[in-house]
């Protein structure tokens, strides 16, 4: 393709001489190729309008030359002929005044009057005369357009009729030139034309007029002599408006000119009487048909002909334009013809540029960049159609298509041994080629690496591998090789333990394949080896995970489960009970949420590894989440031998724990469950449970059996649930209020709210039944918000019974407090109630206070400094703390019911009572005893000092209405 | 008008003229070749309701045969005003038409008056001869009416009476058949000043200076034989004026005015007296 015009000169005809020495392939190609594309094109343009624009051109103003000279000549013709029918209808009108005129001169009556010698003076004769005159005119005068008819007599009468009577005769020299005028016609009308009116007096100025002398023959000299003559005038404008209506077409406009040149007729009436222009004079001198001038500044055809009768002209005046107007189609036609033709030519001119000149010009430019290496030349052309363009593209393309082909498989070989050899760079394989012939065995660098060999210390044998496999794997390894080799699989893969030169063991996965010979035989197998021992490992560790806890490294629950029925499943065959011991550790949360979960993690360790220490190898420790574990006896020889071990368990946990450099004292309950016949792994974690839950209920720091009766509160309390979830609150639940009366005065102080579940059965639940279980069921939040607005509508009813002195307690779950937003609620609930913070008072136990978690002591703190107040429920029988009285903002003190009770028959009981009343007294608390039932007891409460007692001794827990009745009553006592 | 002939319609013609000056209208002035060319008038009438003129001031040649053309002109919605000799209302009225205005002179007094002049120094015997204008037509059968009152009235018996239709001609042979068939004709009324100058020529031609004759409507012709003692009298019915507010009224029509129905303009005896001590107004003032 590299052309070289040294050796071809100039083969191309387009081609300039100027341009062959311009080096092909470079920045010089690109001016030669726009000149070659610019001279093509505007040859070919050239020769298009040549031939096709030129002709039309010369045609086009040939045309438009000639019809414009056929249109002149054809008005011309058209104007003569209606300048003929318009003359003729003018001669017809004149020749009937002529006639007229003809008939006067012939009247006897008429010729005797004006011929009579001697002038009459005498009135008679005149106005007879007159009126003979006058009859005989005015019977002409009824053509339409006469104005007047004048006899003017040589002797000096005259006559008048006309469209006025009112007349006056004309002067002299007037008179002498109308005769004159008349005599030199000898006995022939004469057209004056258009004159001045010879009575002044009449409307109509302007008049055509015609006249006549009226001839006598003299007796005595027998000669013809004129003695008068007739003039009649005719209405100008009786002829404008005939000649007005009448069109000639075209723009143009009719004139007549009479033989004195002034204008009988013109569209214009005020020039009617004017004398013509000076150039339509010369023009009218020496008439030609037609002749074209300058009118009033537009160029008009005129037009003549001429009455023989009168020698008026009648004339057509058309403006040059709107001739040419007829014509100027023809000029637009061409024009409009002459744009198309060069629109067609740019258009023609335009695709050839784009279907020959742009692709001859691309082709020619793609040979050059493909010579300088230009990638952008390697694209495919466009190809369409078949001629000998799209021709040359496609084998242009197909040349490409080769080389580019080419190109690329080279490039591909490159790039395919590049990749391969930073393959085997970057991949953590090895690679392996075995030549089955000669038993070498090619082993990548990378092995060695892997295996921690030095590239010197391998042999090219396939022994240095087979060697090291685990004798474990061995079989499987070689096993497998041998099928792929055989052909049984496609591919060799197998994972297999490869010793390190450190001795350890490597997981390898080893893949490879064989190349056979045309009968199948294998010659050839290569592959890769991959390190797999850190997967290898995860897996390990996931399955250790998945049934091992990660804090003590104890079996999961799951772990346990499955351990729990294989042991049953054991059971069932040996007949001997299997044996689940669960417990979890007492108030281990307040471990975490005060010492943190590290600590507690850690705590939790040290306890699974004692409980490890204390049970049989066969046993198994499992926790089964937060401070909850579990043991499984998979065989016990009798229920008393897992008593033995709970209460070792109980015993050794019972000791200071030391967890790094703390020491803790901690205590766990534990329930014990034995397994029957039928018993199932659910069975079995439930029944302990279940007794683990006793212990913790019947006071911790103790163990307990699973037996029938747990199974029963167990019941229980899920049908107290679903009654929870069932019945709405709102009307299930109801207030009692029971009052606390002064010691002193027996005065209702304040009433004690309790809480009531009505069951759709009608049975009422206390709360010690619903309570329980709607702090499990997380229903206790909305429960006491009910009660508190209860509560807090109730005071209303109080106080409307008078009792503003009365206040309100109501008892309280630990959970409640639990809640955060527990005393923002209470706070919206009193203002809502409008209700002072002050009369209520919240009971809660001294578990609330056990469990003193942040959010707890917040809300107690918030409530107290918002003016409520908190009274410590049942002191005395937990862990009653001086310490709590401290702390918290604890207002009053309840003896518990079971220290009342015994008051006057135990003195234990009694003595207690005291103390609580004493310290009561001492801390400034309120104190009150509840349960109150007998005299003797509100009798020894009153001389203690108590201050207000509650109990049956008073009023039961009563309903509202007859609680707001108590306080009306006291009010009236 | 009626015709041209006539120097009485030239003054009408020119007061109607000076009223369209004035006034600011363009008149067409037609008249018919001779009084008796009624037929023609009828015509002038329907070429200019032809011809869509405004308005129509119309001096009747006949009081009954132009009312079908007045009605025609009536119905082409062109008011007509009718001056000089009216129109007969009964017709008009059996012709549905009303609220023509007409002006004019009481030509019976007119006449009364002329011919009470011209018997004022009547010795007896005395015979009278009527020459009358165009029968049919009511101002000529008025003064008709008003000089057989007057030469009653002086007790001068009418011995004849003729129509000469108002020409000068027509008089002239008229007046000479009568006067050959009654010479003792003393006195005679023609109803206007045409007949007048023409029966006075031919008692001229006959030498019967004796003969007193009164005219109508002061011709100058007249007034010229007034002086010479040719006529006895005529009566000026101010043609001018009557022109004059005949084409006065029709603009007012034309405005949608109301005119007065009937206009009586005065008439005044001209004589030797009246010429010598006041010379009669030149126009319809």
């Amino acid at each position: 393709m590299t052309e070289n015009p040294a050796t071809e000169p100039a083969p191309d005809p387009v081609q300039s001489p100027a341009d062959t020495p311009s080096p092909p392939g470079h920045a010089g190609a690109a001016p030669l190729l726009r000149r070659r594309h610019a001279s093509l094109l505007v040859k070919f343009v050239a020769y298009i309008a040549i031939l096709g624009v030129l002709p039309l051109l010369v045609l086009g103003m040939t045309s438009f030359e000639v019809s414009q000279a056929v249109v002149d000549r054809l008005a011309a013709r058209y104007s003569v002929a209606l300048l003929e029918a318009e003359r003729d209808y003018l001669d017809l009108q004149l020749e009937q005044v002529e006639s007229l005129i003809g008939s006067i001169v012939s009247v006897d009556d008429i010729v005797d009057a004006v011929s009579q010698e001697r002038i009459e003076t005498d009135a008679y004769t005149r106005l007879a005369t007159q009126a003979k005159v006058g009859y005989i005119l005015s019977n002409y005068l009824y053509i339409r357009g006469l104005v007047s008819i004048d006899l003017l007599a040589a002797n000096g009468t005259y006559y008048h009729v006309g469209s006025t009577l009112d007349s006056a005769p004309p002067d002299s020299e007037r008179r002498g030139e109308i005769l004159a005028a008349l005599d030199s016609t000898c006995e022939r009308t004469r057209w004056f034309g258009v004159v001045e009116n010879l009575n002044p007096r009449s409307p109509d100025r302007l008049v055509i007029t015609v006249g006549r002398g009226i001839w006598r023959t003299d007796r005595e000299t027998v000669t013809r002599r004129a003695v008068a003559s007739v003039l009649v005038n005719f209405d100008v404008g009786t002829l404008y408006r005939q000649f007005v209506v009448s069109s000639l077409g075209m723009g143009s406009h009719l004139m007549v000119v009479d033989g004195s040149r002034r204008i009988v007729y013109h569209p214009d009436a005020a020039r009617i009487g004017t004398t013509v222009p000076a150039d339509l004079v010369e023009a009218l001198a020496d008439p030609p048909a037609t002749t074209a001038m300058s009118l009033d500044g537009v160029e008009t055809l005129v037009t003549a002909v001429r009455s023989n009768q009168t020698g008026w002209w009648v004339l057509a005046l058309v403006p040059q334009r709107t001739i040419r107007a007829e014509t100027a189609g023809i000029a637009l036609a061409t024009s409009v013809a002459l744009l198309i033709c060069l629109a067609f030519v740019v258009a023609v001119g335009f695709a050839l540029s784009q279907t020959v000149v742009t692709p001859l010009r691309q082709l020619t430019e793609r040979f050059k960049r493909f010579q300088a290496g230009d990638p952008a030349a390697l694209r495919p052309m466009p190809v369409s159609g078949h001629d000998e363009i799209a021709e040359l593209s496609r084998w242009f393309n197909t040349f490409v298509q080769t080389a580019d082909e080419r190109q690329r498989a080279d490039r591909a070989l490159r790039d395919s041994e590049e990749r391969y050899a930073l393959a085997i760079r970057g991949a953590n394989d090895s690679l392996w080629d075995w030549d089955l012939k000669s038993n070498r065995l090619y082993l990548s660098p990378r092995w060695k690496t892997m295996i921690g060999f030095h590239d010197e210390d391998v042999r090219e044998t396939p022994a240095i591998w087979f060697d090291r496999i685990h004798p474990g794997d061995r079989s499987a390894v070689l096993g497998a090789l041998e099928d792929h080799l055989a052909g049984q699989s496609p591919h060799f893969e197998v994972e297999h333990r490869l010793l390190a030169a450190d001795g350890t063991y490597l997981w390898m996965l080893v893949r490879g394949l064989a190349v056979r010979d045309e009968h199948g035989v294998p010659y050839r197998m290569a592959g890769s080896h991959s390190d797999v021992t850190a997967r290898k490992r995860a897996e390990a560790k996931l399955r250790h995970d998945a049934l091992h806890d990660v804090v003590t490294g104890l079996a999961n629950r799951r772990a346990l489960f499955d351990s729990v029925e294989g042991a049953l499943a054991d059971a069932r065959t040996t007949g001997r009970p299997v044996g689940l011991l669960m417990f979890d550790l007492d108030h281990f949360k307040d471990i975490n949420d005060t010492l943190g979960h590290e600590t507690g993690d850690h705590l939790l360790a040290a306890v699974a590894q004692v409980v490890r220490e204390l049970v049989g190898a066969g046993d198994q420790v499992a926790r089964l989440g937060g401070d909850e574990f579990a043991v499984l006896f998979p065989t016990i020889p009798a229920p008393d031998a897992l008593a033995g071990i709970a209460g070792r368990i109980v015993e050794r946990l019972r000791l200071p724990l030391a967890v790094g450099d703390r020491r803790f004292s901690i205590t766990v309950s534990v329930g014990l469950s034995v397994s029957g016949p039928e018993t199932t792994a659910d069975d079995l974690v439930r029944e302990a449970d279940l007794a683990l839950y006793e212990a913790k209920r019947t006071g911790r720091n103790r163990f307990c059996f699973f037996d029938e009766e747990l199974e029963r509160q167990a019941h229980d309390r899920l049908a107290i649930e679903t009654i929870l979830r069932t019945e709405p609150a709102e009307t299930a639940l109801f207030l009692l209020f029971q009052p606390q009366v002064d010691a002193a005065t027996g005065a209702i102080r304040r009433f004690e709210a309790l809480a009531r579940w009505r069951c759709a059965d009608g049975s009422v639940l206390r709360p010690d039944h619903f309570v329980p279980a709607a702090e499990r069921s997380g229903l206790i939040h909305e429960m006491t918000r009910l009660i508190v607005r209860r509560a807090l509508e109730a005071v209303a009813a109080i106080d409307a019974a008078g009792g503003h002195d009365v206040d309100l307690s109501i008892n309280l779950s630990a959970i409640d407090l639990e809640h955060s937003d527990f005393c923002d609620e209470i706070t919206a609930m009193l203002s809502e109630h409008a209700v002072a913070a002050r009369r209520i008072e919240f009971e809660i136990t001294e578990g609330v206070l056990l469990r003193s978690s942040p959010a707890v002591m917040e809300n107690i703190r918030r409530l107290g400094a918002i003016g409520c107040r908190f009274a410590l429920d049942d002191f005395g029988t937990g862990f009653s703390s001086l310490a709590y009285l401290r702390q918290f903002p604890i207002h009053t003190i309840k003896i518990d019911k079971s220290f009342v009770d015994g008051i006057g028959s135990d003195r234990g009981d009694e003595e207690l009572a005291r103390v609580v009343i004493t310290l009561g007294a001492t801390m400034s608390k309120l104190v009150v005893a509840e349960g109150v039932e007998t005299q003797a007891q509100a009798d020894f409460l009153t001389a203690e000092g108590c201050d207000l007692l509650q109990g049956f001794l008073f009023a039961r827990p009563m309903p509202l209405a007859e609680a707001a009745g108590a306080i009306r009553t006291r009010r009236r006592a | 008008m009626k015709t041209l002939t006539n120097p009485f319609f030239l003054k009408m013609e020119q007061g109607a003229r000076r009223a369209a000056d004035d006034l600011g209208a363009e008149l067409v002035v037609r008249t018919g070749a001779q009084e008796t060319s009624i037929e023609q008038q009828v015509a002038i009438v329907d070429e200019l309701v032809a011809d869509n003129v405004s308005a129509i001031v119309i001096a009747p040649g006949d009081s009954v045969r132009l009312i079908p053309a007045v009605k025609r002109a009536r119905e082409a919605g062109i008011p007509v005003v009718n001056i000089d000799n009216r129109l007969d209302p009964d017709f008009l009225a059996r012709a549905g038409i009303t609220d023509v205005p007409f002006i004019s002179v009481d030509n019976e007094a007119g006449a009364y008056l002329a011919t009470r002049r011209l018997v004022a120094d009547a010795a007896s015997p005395a015979a009278a001869f009527v020459l009358e204008g165009i029968r049919g037509a009511d101002n000529a059968e008025a003064r008709r009416r008003g000089a057989v009152r007057g030469f009653e009235e002086a007790g001068v018996p009418i011995v004849a009476s003729e129509s000469a239709n108002w020409k000068i001609d027509e008089a002239y042979d008229v007046t000479k058949r009568v006067l050959i068939a009654h010479p003792e004709i003393t006195h005679l009324f023609a109803a206007n000043d045409m007949m007048a100058l023409g029966a006075s020529r031919y008692l001229r031609d006959a030498g019967r200076f004796d003969v007193r004759v009164a005219g109508f409507d002061a011709l100058e012709e007249a007034r010229q034989a007034i002086a010479t003692g040719e006529l006895q009298a005529s009566i000026d019915q101010q043609a001018d004026v009557q022109g004059y507010t005949g084409v006065d009224y029709a603009l007012r029509l034309l405005r949608g005015e109301s005119v007065p129905t009937e206009t009586i303009i005065d008439v005044l005896v001209v004589d030797t007296e009246t010429l010598n001590t006041a010379p009669p107004p030149a126009g319809g003032q």
